[in-house]
């Protein structure tokens, strides 16, 4: 797949990072057991520290999305691959939103409950 | 911005090493004659036979004389490479390297059967070899790159100049704007039955044989493994090959001696086989046949990989350019 980062945004790195990996595995570009790049050769080749991509690796595996296991590096989970993606990228929008709104996380989960 | 390397074929110091390196082996024959020839039973044992028992003997003039001469020949195609004028570098290498290696796998099979047979008056009581046939490739190819090593360091091609035409693919990058293309490739499940046909091969001979004459079969179909998986890295670099589940070695084509990319069609045909391949002008990363990029690189050479998305990484590639000569 196609990383591409700009250091000039406003996006922290990491949150770049993971968004496009994210975005990639909801579009089915990354499938299911496919291998992401090493996060040293990630940190080499978008210039970023190491930890940086650690941390963008360390938030997708928080949202399910990839398995990271010594030896064998990251990799894209499950079956329902880019289903869930979808899902995470839908409820990281809609947190965006209601913290724009001021909104609490409890407020967002009566709004959900009120309108499902 | 790199520093550009003057363009150097190794010193003569550096060749002379190479053809020390390259007679070495023959030497090393000769000199354990020496010393060991009151120890050796003539004739000495050559072949065994399934059981371990000794089938085949050779005069130690022979045998001894036959691998001199095969090491010897290893270290004159050294010479002749080191000395030779108007050599192409790579040439010159390759022909060094040969020669070492040639050289080493005499010198190890003098060694190991004179080594086994050391000490016994009959060559009928010499045990046949157990774990020295599995030492024998990594010895002989670790002997060829100490080799290779000696030629060196390798003369940098020269840089490439100009962007790549705008009909070429773009990937759009912004200035400042990073990027990588990374990918696995994994081969058709065809390209598995090459492993598995010298698995095969390696139980055949564990079973009429026995499990160290399969040794050197099983370490073949060992590494053929690992080879299959490989990756294509793209990035400010370059463009990377790299093989394994550790993702080594790795083949690098600098950034800065690529001319422009572009899509095309791999054929395994015209590159003799899968895998990576070497013609004069031209290296491939053969993984499958279908889609794949090709690169031009500079002094008219070229270079070609299969990617499952050959737009977007010949884009990148050429995007790449345009940032890095902006």
């Amino acid at each position: 797949m196609l990383f591409r980062i700009d250091p000039a945004a406003p996006t922290p790195l990491a949150e770049q990072i993971a968004a496009q990996v994210r975005g990639a595995i909801a579009d089915g570009r990354l499938r299911a057991g496919e291998r992401l790049p090493s996060a040293r050769d990630l940190a080499e080749a978008l210039d970023v520290n190491m930890h940086t991509v650690l941390r963008a690796y360390g938030q997708l595996r928080e949202e399910d999305l990839i398995e990271l296991r010594p030896g064998r590096g990251a990799t894209v989970r499950g079956t329902a691959a880019a289903g869930h993606a979808r899902l995470v990228q839908a409820v990281l929008a809609l947190l965006a939103e209601s913290r724009k709104l001021g909104l609490s996380v409890e407020e967002v989960i009566g709004e959900v409950r009120r309108l499902s | 911005m790199v520093v550009e390397q003057p363009a150097r074929s190794g010193t003569s110091r550096s060749w002379a090493v190479a053809v020390l390196v390259a007679f070495l082996p023959a030497l090393v024959v000769a000199l354990s004659y020496v010393l060991w020839q009151a120890k050796l039973p003539d004739p000495m044992p050559t072949h065994w036979n399934a059981r371990g028992e000794v089938d085949g003997t050779t005069a130690v003039a022979i045998f001894l004389s036959a691998m001199l001469a095969v090491a010897a020949a290893g270290g004159l195609l050294g010479l002749v490479a080191a000395v030779a004028t108007g050599m192409r570098g790579w040439t010159r290498r390759v022909l060094v390297t040969v020669g070492a290696a040639i050289g080493a796998f005499a010198a190890a099979v003098w060694l190991i059967t004179a080594g086994l047979a050391l000490g016994h008056a009959e060559a009928s009581q010499v045990p046949a070899p157990t774990w020295h046939l599995l030492v024998l490739l990594p010895a002989m190819a670790a002997w060829a790159g100490i080799g290779f090593a000696t030629c060196g360091p390798i003369p940098a091609p020269p840089a490439a100049t100009g962007r790549p035409a705008a009909t070429l693919p773009r990937v759009g990058l912004l200035a400042g704007q990073r990027a990588l293309w990374s990918e696995s490739i994994r081969p058709g499940l065809l390209a598995y039955l090459a492993p598995l046909a010298v698995f095969a091969g390696a139980v055949v001979l564990a079973v009429t044989i026995d499990p160290w004459a399969a040794s050197p079969l099983l370490f073949t179909g060992a590494l053929v493994v690992y080879l299959l998986t490989t990756w294509l890295l793209v990035d400010q670099r370059g463009v990377q090959v790299a093989f394994g589940p550790w993702r080594w070695p790795r083949i690098t084509v600098p950034l800065r001696e690529i001319e422009s990319a572009d899509v095309t069609t791999v054929r395994p045909s015209e590159w003799g086989g899968w895998g990576y391949r070497m013609r004069p002008n031209g290296r491939a990363m053969v993984v499958r046949r279908g889609p794949g990029v090709r690169l031009e690189l500079s002094d008219a050479r070229h270079f070609v990989v299969s990617t499952r998305d050959p737009a977007t990484v010949a884009g990148l590639v050429n995007s790449l350019i345009d940032q890095s000569r902006r």
